[in-house]
């Protein structure tokens, strides 16, 4: 009998440690995560810097967010990277990594949240939106002495976000999911005059966002 | 109940998510989270821990002595899962490889490192975070300007999973057998979901007179089949074949020990809609995608063989059961039985 006892108790336990591991279980299953990388190709022409430049990303016009947009728990943005595609000098000669020297004193990467303007009732593109100056704005990277060759088609500039803006952008993200790319460029070293001008620079940024959604 | 349908609404989320539903599985050209073969290796850890929970409570309930019973059977198990059950070696774009087509880079180890990694390790359902590769192709026209960054999905962060709950009847039969059934079926999405399990539990020692009188000892040859299906699109097979001792050492306690082969094959498939494919190209760095061909993938199980052992305590109503088991994914169950119908007498040693 104290044997019959005693395998009870053991067997209540082992429930109890199922009950735990199916509550586990039934909580890990509620969500569903991937990453999902977004391009944004952005050319410029008759550039100049020092400069800031701005990228506008709207994640309603992918479809891969607003598909899922309904069962949407979280979106976090969890890296991305910055590279040249091309560059022509101001004299029309493209830039050759192999060759030429170009080097920026500092480039910074920040992201600002934007909102549509007050007398737009349904916002589509860049120039119904401006940036919304009531969120803070995140430093997403900065970095010294950028040599450009580094940089030229090159994919190994990646930057993580961190937990804490990652988490901020979630609650934002989920619900404005438009915001703008901003890169602060310095002025190129030897640069005398106040602006180097380029004919041409294609610039590329990959943004990885990790999406949960409910099942 | 709600454990199954959790999993059944999993395995679908995963199969289907993006799809149109319909008798025949049609899946958005738009669908790009999974190639086959990533969807393959995403689910394997999955359908590994559904082939042994399948295959679990197929013996040891009872002394096969020859009289009828039927009894109810529940149990469920919990499965602990492996590390190398949590990555697979995930594919990668056929041009990530030509450093002239694109170059790449990744984080791993907290470390940006350049190129491409054999294997690319990338989580199964049960693993953490994915690894994005990151691509800058090296010119603008075709094929180069394929060849992207790519992302890959993440798992639950898992090291326990429950096994998919077992609801059996048993009936034991004079000819010292029992046999098991199992069969659901419930809608999924416009279309039934159907699962059976058909088992036998052989005890032969006194064909061979192995234990003299004593009845106590048993030795059995277990089989089980099992099937899910729905539609032509999600087809699952499994069985296992196997040899279990059992020992009743009084009336209310007995001991059992096994071993099992099993096995799982199967498939699902999807077609993509290839409507406007000429007008509009996916622009995907996985030819297949870009394609839009159809998602096909077999079902596979990474354990071959289960060691069963635990204990069956017996009551007058019906018993209770505890099991341990060794295997790819090492197991541990616990059932409960309701007899329809006591047998006739008990045991007398």
């Amino acid at each position: 009998m104290k044997l019959i006892t005693n395998f009870t108790l053991f067997v209540v336990l082992i429930v109890l440690l199922f009950v735990s591991c199916n509550t586990d279980f039934i909580g890990s299953v509620q969500n569903f995560r991937f990453q999902i990388p977004f391009y944004f190709y952005v050319n410029y022409y008759d550039k100049s810097i020092p400069d800031t430049s701005r990228i506008f990303a709207n994640l309603n016009e992918y479809e891969e967010f607003t598909k899922n947009k309904s069962r949407l728990e979280q979106a976090e943005i969890v890296q991305f990277n910055y590279w040249i595609d091309s560059l022509v000098f101001g004299n029309n000669q493209p830039f050759d990594p192999n060759k030429d020297t170009l080097i920026i004193e500092n480039v910074k990467f920040l992201l600002v949240f934007a909102k549509p303007k007050a007398n737009v009732v349904n916002p589509r593109d860049t120039n119904d939106f401006e940036p919304d100056t009531s969120l803070p704005t995140f430093l997403l990277g900065e970095f010294n002495q950028v040599d450009v060759s580094d940089f030229y088609r090159k994919p190994h500039h990646i930057y993580v976000i961190s937990t804490e803006i990652s988490q901020v952008l979630t609650e934002v993200v989920r619900n404005r999911p438009y915001f703008y790319l901003i890169s602060e460029y310095g002025k190129v070293i030897g640069q005398t005059s106040p602006k180097k001008y380029f004919s041409l620079i294609f610039v590329r940024f990959d943004v990885v966002i990790r999406f949960t959604l409910s099942i | 109940m709600l454990i199954f349908n959790k999993y059944i609404n999993l395995i679908f989320f995963v199969l289907f998510s993006f799809s149109l539903w319909s008798k025949d599985i049609v899946i958005t050209r738009n669908f790009v989270l999974f190639t086959s073969k990533n969807l393959e290796g995403y689910l394997q850890p999955l359908f590994t821990t559904v082939n042994q929970s399948l295959n679990s409570s197929l013996f040891g309930l009872s002394n096969l002595d020859g009289k009828f019973r039927a009894t109810i059977n529940f149990s469920f198990s919990s499965l602990l899962i492996p590390d190398d059950h949590k990555w697979f070696d995930a594919e990668i774009p056929e041009g990530f490889y030509d450093t002239s087509v694109t170059l790449t880079a990744q984080i791993r180890d907290g470390k940006i490192q350049n190129g491409v990694f054999n294997p690319n390790k990338q989580p199964t359902i049960f693993g953490g975070s994915s690894t994005p590769i990151f691509a800058a192709p090296q010119n603008h026209f075709y094929p180069d300007s394929f060849y992207k960054t790519i992302a890959y999905p993440e798992g639950l962060h898992l090291d326990l999973m429950v096994g998919l709950p077992v609801l059996q009847l048993i009936v034991e039969t004079p000819l010292k057998n029992e046999v098991r059934f199992r069969f659901l079926t419930i809608p999924v999405q416009e279309e039934s979901f159907v699962f059976f399990t058909i088992g036998l539990n052989q005890r032969f020692d006194h064909w061979f007179d192995l234990f003299g009188f004593d009845r106590c000892k048993n030795l059995n040859l277990h089989f089980a089949f099992h099937r899910m299906y729905r539609g032509t699109s999600f087809d699952l097979t499994s069985f296992s074949l196997g040899l279990n001792t059992t020992n009743q050492f009084n009336n209310n306690i007995l001991g059992y020990f096994g071993i099992q082969y099993e096995d799982l094959w199967g498939h699902f498939k999807a077609i993509k809609d290839t409507t406007g494919l000429n007008q509009d190209v996916v622009n995907n760095p996985f030819r297949e995608l870009r394609e839009a061909r159809p998602v096909q993938i077999s079902l596979k199980t990474f354990t071959k063989w289960q060691i069963r052992g635990g204990l069956t305590f017996i009551f007058s109503f019906g018993f209770i059961n505890f099991d341990l088991s060794y295997a790819t994914q090492p197991m541990i169950s616990f059932g409960l039985g309701l007899f329809f119908e006591k047998k006739n007498d008990e045991i007398n040693n």
